[in-house]
């Protein structure tokens, strides 16, 4: 999976979970939660945003 | 009584020790609730070193294992980000993470930071949201 389909497999997963449940910062959470443990593509997408933004900090700190 | 050893006469043993550890232990998940509660990368990283699945392993063998200068992990796992100047201390870079999950036998950096990712594009979409 590279970068950017990560990214946009999280924001299409983040949209359709707003349809879902509202925009409630919560809800939201709770939801794309669900849906991590039901798709690993969706957990591994969210994952790799995480090693993204990491990897940026620790860039820009050291 | 602190003797005086090389890295390098010290590396190896230790190395095979937590080598073996890691190979023996499959690596667990961690109550998300405990992932959650970290506020900071800093955090994660110490959660899965407090729930290592070698208890008596030390501060000392982690670093052999991993390949990280023991001192440079003592810095990694202080609980403070600050040091008493003010500095910022360095976290674990990046590149070890898989190494320092596998060593300590569990996901709490990578559930931490699937969780990061989560937030961050949650409040990603509510702030696009937002702007007029």
């Amino acid at each position: 999976m590279t970068d950017d389909e990560a990214l946009r497999i999280g924001r299409e997963a983040a949209e359709d979970a707003q349809k879902k449940v509202g925009g409630k910062k919560n809800d939201l959470l709770k939801e794309l939660e669900k849906q991590s443990e039901q798709h690993t593509d969706v957990a591994k997408a969210f994952n790799e945003a995480g090693r993204l933004w990491l990897q940026s900090h620790q860039e820009t700190k050291h | 009584m602190q003797t005086q050893e090389t890295p390098h006469k010290a590396a190896a043993p230790v190395t095979q020790k937590a080598g073996r550890v890691a190979a023996l232990t499959p690596i667990r998940e961690l109550p998300h609730d405990q992932i959650v509660a970290c506020a900071s990368f800093r955090d994660a990283v110490r959660l899965g070193w407090k729930h290592r699945a070698d208890r008596s392993m030390t501060k000392k063998e982690l670093a052999a294992a991993v390949g990280i200068h023991p001192p440079h992990m003592s810095i990694m796992l202080h609980r403070d980000d600050l040091d008493r100047h003010g500095k910022p201390r360095q976290d674990l870079p990046h590149r070890y993470i898989d190494d320092f999950e596998r060593v300590v036998g569990n996901h709490a950096i990578y559930q931490w930071l699937e969780h990061k990712g989560r937030l961050l594009i949650v409040e990603e979409l509510l702030r696009i949201q937002e702007t007029p």
